[in-house]
């Protein structure tokens, strides 16, 4: 009846109950065997790794090839009169012109006439 | 000469010889010959003052179309500046108020003496041909040249800076600073002949006649060549732009 009583207990933490069967009467069970292991759940947010750093520790080195943008030329310089500004001198030329042609005209009729 | 001025000329011809005629010449205004003319008006009878009244109210028509002319010419200059528009436009106003006054008294002239008296005073009271329309285009002039220098001169330090920053650039800006140079010598040139011209011509009056002709010659002149000088500034200018483009 004890013997019944320790078997069963071994056999309740699922061990070997080779050693007791051979014991006899009146030993202790020596439980045998490997540790059970559960699987850990699944995490159930994603796993982020902190505590790196984004600056390299090494230099950045490396070639490659492809087309530059061509810049032109230098701009042209800005004219040193605005095209406004020569308009408006060719048109006060042309008034000064004008008044002095009649002012010729005044000239030579105030001779004949007061 | 335009059709204008043709009928005006033609018209004044007319008056002056048909009052000369009858003794009642423009000519005879003057203060020098007035008394002579006074008393040598043989052809200024009864029979006759009709048409020299007739002569007179055409000479001072001619005048009230002179003086509309020359006042829409100061209306139309952009270049006069604003207190020698204020003064012609005063000249032409008192000149226009009294002009017209005669041709409402010209109607009235019945007899030789009266004529002459309103030729007399069209003529040496208010000279437009003489003294009013020179004076109001010389001024015109005078002033416009001013404007032209001061846009000139105004212009010389960007012309200078852009010649600067050109011959940064590796352009050869020897003709360029070349011309610059003879720029601002023109408009210096063009300034010193040009700039007591309005004063002078402004000082003018019906009285000043005739000392005023030779004035008025002597102010044409300054302005003529201030023009040539300020035509060759424009070339300079011209040539700078070329050059440096």
């Amino acid at each position: 009846m004890r013997f019944r009583a320790v078997a069963l207990a071994a056999a309740l933490v699922g061990t070997s109950l080779a050693a007791a069967a051979c014991g006899g009467g009146g030993t202790t069970a020596q439980v045998v065997g490997t540790p059970v292991t559960r699987p850990h759940p699944a995490p159930t947010t994603p796993i982020r790794a902190t505590g790196g750093s984004s600056t390299p520790t090494t230099a950045v080195s490396g070639t490659g090839t492809g087309s530059s943008v061509p810049t032109g030329g230098s701009p042209p310089s800005a004219p040193p009169v605005s095209p406004t500004t020569i308009t408006q001198l060719n048109a006060q030329l042309g008034a000064l012109g004008t008044s002095l042609n009649q002012v010729d005209t005044d000239l030579a009729q105030a001779q004949g006439d007061q | 000469m335009n059709a204008h001025i043709r009928h005006r000329v033609t018209t004044l011809a007319l008056a002056a010889a048909t009052l000369a005629t009858m003794g009642v010449g423009l000519a005879a205004a003057g203060p020098a010959t007035a008394a002579t003319s006074v008393t040598s008006r043989p052809g200024c009878t009864p029979a006759t003052v009709a048409t020299a009244q007739q002569a007179l109210e055409a000479a001072l028509q001619s005048r009230v179309t002179e003086l509309a002319s020359l006042t829409t010419d100061v209306q139309n200059a952009t270049g006069l500046t604003a207190t020698d528009r204020a003064t012609v436009s005063g000249t032409l106003s008192t000149t226009s108020s009294g002009i017209q006054s005669l041709v409402g008294e010209a109607p009235s002239a019945a007899t030789c003496l009266a004529v002459w008296q309103e030729a007399k005073s069209m003529v040496q009271n208010y000279r437009v041909f003489a003294v009013v329309a020179p004076q109001t285009h010389l001024d015109i002039a005078a002033d416009t040249a001013d404007g032209i220098e001061t846009t000139l001169a105004g212009q010389e330090p960007n012309i200078q800076s852009a010649i600067t920053a050109s011959g940064k650039d590796g352009v050869n800006t020897t003709a360029a600073q070349a011309s610059f140079a003879d720029l601002q010598s023109q408009v210096t040139a063009a300034q010193g002949l040009t700039s007591g011209v309005p004063a002078t011509v402004l000082a003018q009056t019906p009285a000043s006649y005739p000392g005023s002709s030779p004035v008025f010659v002597s102010a044409r002149n300054a302005l003529r060549s201030g023009f040539a000088d300020l035509k060759q500034a424009d070339a300079d200018l011209q040539a700078i732009v070329a050059d440096l483009k």
